[in-house]
């Protein structure tokens, strides 16, 4: 219970918000009397309802089928794999992680095209797993300048 | 002789080996979490024919529940990926969903596939159907009950049995016509191999000829097997049920090996004369014809006399005519067979023994053929139409995967497939993609307020046209989440102009993965014609945060020995502005909340997103809208295009809503990928505002969305009041 003073939210909001209040007043000096505007992104954050109380990522259940895919994969089954995968995307839509994975295993048998928009989606679905969110940039990037 | 044997031989070959292509229901899959009910995973179970066992599960296909938990035996089977043996697997449930899952070692288990239910044969050219079995899926109790009813001397005779053969000589004698046929099962396999039913005595004489023939070449088992596989057992709808394996889910709705002795019996039965038999039509003949049969293996030693007492003391226990199993679905298999069609001529799917692993989930198929029958009954006796017809397409819209496909309230009837070939003005569901372009411009978010008021714009041929909304009053300035909740028409039709119908046509024919529609102003309010499938894939990018995904109704194909053939890899596309994509999506929700589809009967806590859409004189009433993992969309009109007084909140909403009901879900969930904000704004205004202030709603926007501040909600200022109740809240938390 540190916060007994009036700040209203953690983190010093105020001064970023006095400040952004001052640049934007600044930057449009002599600006008809309007309604005064701010960018969503300057606006302290309140805490969205729906998102689930504390909630630390479970493990997926695709993590069982990603490894399954991999021990495929290694045994030449490339096909198999990607069925596997699939059942993997299809059990956990939101699991950026088999997502990636099906990117690079379509990666690797060549359909670069492909591979880009699987690896789009897993960036698109990583908001919560910021460690996949890395790869799959780092894979884009990859993809885009081996000239997909 | 020489040309009868090859007759008979090529035939009984050709039925053995011309295998048609086997449709397969995509596997249930358990994983921990997964939502599931002990009810739906028993109901599950009993619907692949498994067996309940008490105490331990001793062998495959079968289980033992005791409160949420099972011990499951599963079958090995072939599948795409790889040969699965059969597995001993505890799975505990609790608060509808699997908890754990555990090998019979007690390890805990990452997955369990159960092995699929075989969905029935793809037909392209003759209109039988059956499920063929294996010589060991045949229960001895069959066996002995058409031996005992049709040809006692079965396992004696060599093709012909001389002694029935007087004994209904005598009779027909008697009665002076041919009356009793004598015939040997062997006698009868032939008849059906060359279907007539001409009982002249020629062609009495050659049926014999080839009887005994066949005896000579075939053992009793392999004769018995055809047997079972090949006699007619009744007429479905435009299908002929052919075989025991199809005749007992026909009849009863499950699997041969789950049939009780008096199911069994009505079986034997119905063979003399499947439409004289017919239990629906004629319960009482086909339940003395049934008694007798019982009355035949009890005497002959094959149950006992308080068995078939038992036995006979009960009802006929059919399935439901109309409604019940998700085991003929010709709405589905017709996707099925567009599908192949790319890639497997008709012989390939009528001979070749191909094993195709589809996408439907029974349990989604039940829930959706039932939804929509109780909901158009439901909207007749509300007096909202007559004669109505729908159809309704559920998919996984990340997989692109058909869960479900219904073509309209005559289940079993493989004719007009409305969830195909019904292409019908979409109406309103168009205006979440009239949206959609809108902020993709750039120019647009939830927030920005559009104008809800009359316009006419002039058409090309010199007329105008001036659109209304559905209550009649404009509404004045609105922001386009509450626009797009409510429905409003002119706002949808302003803001269209703004960005330009071209725009928004060619959009369309993107995503649908179509041609452009013709850009006319009224195409802003769905004056575009669109299969509920169609609806399906177009909502799918919606649904899936901007990635088009073409629909699937095929996985996998493997040949007749288990080894793949064809995959159809599951395949996206980036197609939309993933943070335009998440708005117009949060404002669907919004619809659920406080617009067209507040009076939604979905689960509490359920998060959805979908939109209502009605056409002029309710001709077509349709909801589309989607969960975390199903979406589904419904239609409800009229074949004749005639006016109802449905609407698409009074007619299709309520079918969706019954679906996600009762089927298992996940709530929706958004994602972006990119940089978002969390901010309140005024659902009348738009204008950003502080939580609890004015009629605030949480949306998450691009951070560099440029949002007007109402002053009066100022979320940088505080009353006292309010810092006091924050102040509080914070001290008792």
């Amino acid at each position: 219970m540190a916060e007994t003073t009036h700040t209203l939210k953690p983190g010093g909001v105020w001064p970023a918000l006095l400040l952004v209040m001052l640049i934007g007043g600044c930057a449009a000096p002599g600006a008809a009397p309007g309604p005064q505007t701010r960018k969503a992104g300057t606006v302290a954050p309140t805490p969205a309802p729906e998102t689930p109380a504390g909630t630390a990522r479970p493990v997926s259940p695709a993590a069982s089928l990603i490894d399954e895919a991999a021990e495929l994969e290694s045994r030449g089954a490339v096909n198999e794999a990607g069925s596997v995968l699939e059942r993997a995307v299809r059990l956990d839509p939101s699991s950026g992680e088999a997502w990636l994975e099906l990117a690079r295993l379509r990666a690797r048998s060549g359909d670069s095209e492909g591979a880009h928009n699987l690896a789009l989606r897993a960036l698109n679905v990583s908001s919560d797993e910021p460690g996949t969110a890395r790869s799959a940039r780092a894979f884009i990037k990859q993809l885009e300048r081996s000239g997909r | 002789m020489v040309w009868l044997d090859y007759r008979i031989v090529s035939a009984f070959e050709g039925r053995r080996w011309d295998l048609p292509a086997r449709v397969y229901a995509r596997p249930l899959e358990l994983a921990a979490g997964l939502p599931l009910s002990a009810a739906a995973l028993e109901g599950h179970l009993k619907d692949l024919g498994y067996k309940a066992v008490s105490g331990e599960a001793p062998r495959p296909g079968s289980y033992f529940r005791r409160g949420e938990s099972f011990r499951i035996l599963t079958r090995a089977f072939p599948f795409w990926d790889g040969h699965q043996g059969a597995l001993s697997a505890q799975v505990d449930l609790a608060a509808g969903a699997v908890r754990r899952l555990r090998a019979a070692d007690g390890e805990t288990l990452g997955t369990l596939r159960l092995d699929p239910k075989a969905l029935g044969t793809v037909f392209p050219g003759a209109a039988e159907d059956r499920l063929i079995l294996s010589p060991e899926e045949i229960p001895a109790l069959l066996r002995a009950a058409l031996v005992v009813t049709e040809d006692r001397r079965f396992d004696s005779h060599f093709g012909v049995d001389p002694r029935a053969i007087l004994r209904a000589a005598g009779a027909n004698l008697k009665a002076g016509k041919i009356e009793q046929g004598g015939s040997t099962l062997t006698q009868q396999l032939v008849k059906n191999y060359f279907l007539t039913s001409r009982q002249t005595l020629p062609r009495k004489l050659q049926e014999a000829v080839m009887a005994v023939l066949l005896e000579l070449h075939y053992s009793k088992e392999e004769i018995l097997t055809a047997y079972v596989n090949e006699v007619y057992l009744g007429q479905d709808g435009r299908r002929a049920v052919h075989g025991f394996g199809l005749g007992s889910q026909f009849y009863f709705g499950k699997s041969l090996t789950n049939l009780q002795t008096q199911e069994i019996a009505l079986l034997a039965a119905v063979i003399r004369g499947p439409s004289w038999y017919n239990p629906w039509r004629h319960p009482e003949r086909a339940k003395e014809r049934r008694d007798r049969v019982l009355g035949y293996m009890a005497s002959a030693g094959v149950i006992t006399e308080q068995d078939a007492a038992a036995a006979a003391s009960r009802p006929l226990g059919l399935r439901k005519a109309a409604a019940g199993t998700a085991d003929y679905t010709p709405a589905f298999l017709a996707l099925v067979r567009r599908q192949l069609a790319r890639d497997y001529g008709a012989d390939d799917l009528a001979q070749a023994g191909l094993m195709v692993f589809s996408t439907l989930d029974p349990m989604v198929q039940t829930a959706a053929e039932e939804a929509l029958e109780t909901g158009i009954r439901s909207a007749e006796a509300r007096g909202l139409g007559s004669r109505l017809e729908g159809a309704v397409v559920v998919t996984h819209p990340h997989t692109g995967e058909v869960l479900a496909a219904v073509g309209g309230r005559r289940l079993r009837f493989d004719g007009f497939n409305r969830a195909i070939d019904a292409r019908r003005p979409i109406g309103s569901l168009v205006k979440p993609l009239v949206y959609l372009t809108a902020m993709e411009t750039g120019r647009y978010s939830l927030a920005t307020p559009v104008e809800d008021v009359p316009v006419t714009v002039a058409l090309d041929d010199g007329s105008t046209w001036s659109p209304r909304n559905f209550s009649g009053t404009p509404h004045g300035r609105v922001p386009v989440v509450r626009a797009l909740a409510e429905s409003m028409n002119l706002a949808a039709v302003n803001t269209g102009l703004d960005v330009g119908v071209d725009l928004v046509a060619h959009r369309l024919g993107e995503l649908t993965g179509g041609d452009a529609p013709a850009p006319n102003p009224a195409l802003l309010l769905g004056a575009v014609d669109f299969s509920p499938l169609n609806v399906a894939e177009l909502y799918g990018v919606l649904a899936s945060g901007g990635f088009r995904t073409p629909l699937r109704a095929v996985l996998e194909v493997s040949d007749a020995s288990g080894n793949a053939l064809e995959r159809y890899p599951l395949n996206v596309r980036a197609a939309a502005d993933p943070a335009a994509v998440d708005q117009v999506v949060q404002a669907m929700q919004q619809t659920f909340e406080r617009g067209t589809a507040k009076s939604a009967a979905v689960p509490p806590g359920l998060r959805a997103a979908g939109k209502t859409g009605t056409t002029d004189g309710g001709r077509d009433s349709w909801f589309a809208g989607f969960t975390g993992d199903r979406l589904a969309v419904v239609w409800i009109g009229r074949d004749d295009n005639e006016q109802t007084r449905l609407t698409g909140s009074s007619g299709a909403l309520p079918v969706w809503s019954e679906i996600m009901t009762r089927l298992p879900t996940t709530s929706l969930v958004g994602h972006t990928g990119a940089e978002q904000a969390s901010v309140q704004i005024d659902y009348a205004t738009g204008r950003l505002v502080r939580a609890g202030c004015a009629d605030a709603i949480s949306v998450r926007l691009p951070e560099d969305t440029e949002l007007e501040v109402d002053p009066a909600c100022d979320p940088g200022r505080q009353s006292i009041v309010e810092r006091g109740k924050e102040w509080l809240k914070r001290l008792t938390r």
